[in-house]
């Protein structure tokens, strides 16, 4: 397991690095960059867990950029949580290019007061038999704006293919505005592939239910919003996640 | 050189298997200020419409391509000819027997017999810029119903055309607007009054018959208060080498408590650019329901788009597009919802084969104070082989909070598990496929008139 608190005080980062084959390797990434460009390489065979949690309080913007290579066999498992900040962009690019490749995604997302929120996600299928399963889920509160696209790509000779893409939000006030656009780009026919987006508010039902068991409007929104995200941290093995999910 | 010259259509003689007229009037090739007059004067317009024409000619050549969708970078505005009519047509008949032979024998030919005629209220065929054909029953005409060639509108009810003429869909949209606004020629005009609620529909069908021919068919659609209709429109075009443009324009208008559907069945051939604007604007209660198969052209542009404007408004999508060599069907549904309660559907299903490319590229947006709104969006995609390609790319703009917003994509291939079930009840591979493929769009057929299914049926068979 790597942290990358050495990179702490640090005002922007751009490095790469490699994750040799089959080998495993666990990455905690909580350190506040305003300025972020990774790539990583994932060897074949090798399994990648990332875990990210971006969480500035600055009135400044962030912009963050990662790609990730994976060659045949290779997984990657990435957690994305992210908040704060004026601006906030973040754009995350997955290979996927040898065969058998395989990416779990989890991005969480919130914005507030006058925030805008950029989150760009874009999976390349290249390999044959690779698979991308990705969950976009973000809350937008205040007058924030939040825009998601998230883009699968199947390339010709990635037969056997499988992508999944699916993007709910939940719009918290009557300021908040949302542009989402989720897109599939196939180019032969040998796939699975699916997308789905949702865009709710807080159900005036669930709000009823725990204001009638004393709960506050904002105690019972806080909750819901927790539960909104609760789903999405299975994927993760450390405490870390908890504290995060809390602030969101 | 005057703009409007009279050839012998002796280059006509390519098309074999219908019998073309044997001379046409045409504008000479190329677009100017010219050929934008010459219509105008042609057509005996008033001057505000000649106005209007050079004012969008202006707005052409100041807006730029799209920057989205299918390469149009072969087509010619120079190469084109922007006006044409068979020289015997002297304006449109009422009466089929009155309609030119060869004009007659083409739509006979396309499956347009005279007896279809009898289960329709109203039927309307334009050949190249101008209507062949243009009727109504009696009955309805009676009630106050106005079906007219929409250049004859422009003659008989200049102060309603002038109302609503392009006033949905406003030249400044996009570069196509502005040319149709500037070379317009022929179209439908219906005018359903209050109440009026027409039960059998009203159909066009729209010829494009010269080569290297550009289309603009304008029509406008206004159904009052608590009205309804059902206007069906069919297109198709001899297949010649050179470049053709359909650019035509709908404007739909539908008043409180009103309902209106609008089929579409284009086939036109695979040389043909179809840049086509549809556009509803839906008031209180009202329901605009569009239902289009999109099978023939070589490039296909086309979004029919529904603004409900007022409270409760509802509009449905269906639509099916069908990618097969040589062709890029770039097609969705437009929907906005600029007031509260409104509610809407899209259900988009494409296949592509043969190395064609079907894309969904469509636009849900909520505007601010749309409270309670409801948008559901579905589009799926089928494809057949390994060197056709399909996309999806739905751009949903929310801006309101108490909204119910739900959109689901798929992009796949014909299961295996179906097709092992079908050939294990004795089908060949061929007649499972074609069964597969007829059961991913039947939700949309269903929605078409029955000839128009059965025709679709027959274009998809595999």
């Amino acid at each position: 397991m790597v942290n990358l608190s050495a990179f702490k005080g640090a005002r922007s980062t751009s490095f790469q690095f490699e994750v040799s084959k089959k080998s495993t390797l666990e990455i905690v990434d909580d350190v506040l960059l305003k300025e972020r460009t990774i790539e990583i390489h994932v060897g074949a065979g090798a399994e990648l867990h990332w875990q990210s949690f971006q969480s500035s309080v600055s009135k400044f913007p962030s912009n963050i950029k990662k790609r990730f290579i994976l060659d045949s066999n290779a997984k990657l498992v990435l957690f994305e949580g992210g908040k704060g900040g004026s601006k906030f962009h973040e754009e995350i690019e997955v290979v996927l290019k040898g065969a058998g490749a395989e990416c779990t995604t989890e991005m969480l997302f919130s914005a507030d007061g006058v925030q805008e929120s950029t989150v760009l996600f874009f999976a390349h299928h290249y390999g044959k038999n690779t698979k991308s399963i990705v969950r976009l889920k973000g809350t937008l509160s205040g007058k924030s704006r939040g825009v998601f696209k998230g883009f699968i790509r199947a390339h010709s000779g990635s037969f056997g293919m499988q992508g999944s893409l699916e993007e709910h939000v939940l719009l918290l006030s009557e300021d908040c505005r949302l542009e989402t656009i989720p897109g599939l780009e196939i180019q032969h026919s040998e796939v699975g592939v699916f997308h789905s987006a949702k865009i709710e508010h807080v159900d005036e039902e669930k709000l009823f239910y725990l204001q009638s068991r004393g709960l506050s409007t904002e105690q019972a929104i806080e909750l819901i919003v927790q539960g909104f995200f609760e789903d999405s941290f299975r994927l993760l093995k450390s405490s870390k996640p908890k504290s995060f999910a809390l602030s969101l | 050189m005057p703009a409007l010259d009279y050839l012998k259509s002796s280059s006509q003689r390519s098309l074999k298997s219908v019998r073309s007229p044997k001379r046409f009037k045409r504008a000479k090739k190329g677009l100017s200020k010219e050929v934008v007059l010459a219509i105008s004067r042609s057509k005996k317009e008033p001057q505000w419409m000649t106005d209007f024409r050079l004012e969008c000619l202006d707005l052409f050549y100041k807006i730029p391509l799209p920057s989205f969708g299918p390469d149009l970078s072969a087509l010619d505005f120079d190469e084109l000819i922007y006006y044409a009519s068979p020289e015997e047509m002297k304006g449109y008949a009422t009466r089929w027997e009155d309609v030119p032979d060869s004009v007659k024998e083409t739509f006979e030919r396309l499956g347009i017999p005279q007896a279809e005629r009898e289960v329709l209220a109203g039927a309307g065929a334009q050949y190249d810029s101008l209507n062949a054909y243009h009727k109504l029953k009696e009955t309805w005409g009676k009630m106050g119903v106005i079906f007219e060639d929409m250049d004859q509108a422009l003659k008989h009810y200049p102060e309603l055309v002038k109302k609503y003429f392009m006033k949905g869909v406003p030249p400044r949209d996009h570069k196509f607007a502005a040319l149709h606004g500037a070379v317009w020629s022929g179209g439908t005009f219906l005018y359903v009054p209050k109440g009026v609620q027409i039960k059998d529909p009203l159909q066009a069908y729209f010829r494009m018959n010269t080569k290297a021919m550009g289309q603009f068919e304008h029509s406008v659609i206004v159904v009052e208060d608590g009205a309804s209709a059902h206007y069906i429109e069919g297109c198709s075009a001899p297949k010649y080498n050179a470049t053709s443009l359909h650019a035509g324009c709908v404007e739909i208008f539908v008043k409180p408590h009103a309902k209106m559907r609008y089929s579409s069945v284009e086939n036109w051939s695979l040389n043909t650019y179809n840049l086509n604007t549809k556009r509803a604007i839906v008031e209180e209660e009202g329901t605009m329901e569009w239902v289009s198969g999109n099978l023939g052209s070589g490039r296909t542009m086309l979004y029919p788009c529904s603004i409900l404007k007022g409270r409760g408004a509802r509009a449905d999508h269906w639509g099916v597009a069908i990618a097969g060599k040589d062709q890029v069907q770039d097609i969705g549904s437009k929907v906005i919802h600029a007031a509260p309660e409104t509610t809407s559907t899209v259900l988009s299903k494409s296949i592509s084969k043969q190395g064609g490319v079907a894309v969904y590229r469509g636009l849900l947006q909520v505007n601010k104070g749309a409270k309670n709104s409801k948008a559901s969006m579905r589009c799926d995609g089928l494809i057949l082989d390994n060197q056709s390609r399909g996309d999806t790319i739905p751009t949903l703009r929310v801006n309101e909070k108490n909204v119910s917003i739900a959109h689901e994509a798929t992009v796949g291939k014909i299961s295996e598990e179906q097709l092992f079930y079908l050939r294990s009840r004795g089908l060949s591979e061929e007649e499972a496929l074609a069964m597969i493929v007829n059961g991913f769009i039947e939700p949309v057929v269903r929605a078409l008139p029955l000839e128009y299914a059965v025709e679709m049926n027959r274009l998809i068979a595999l």
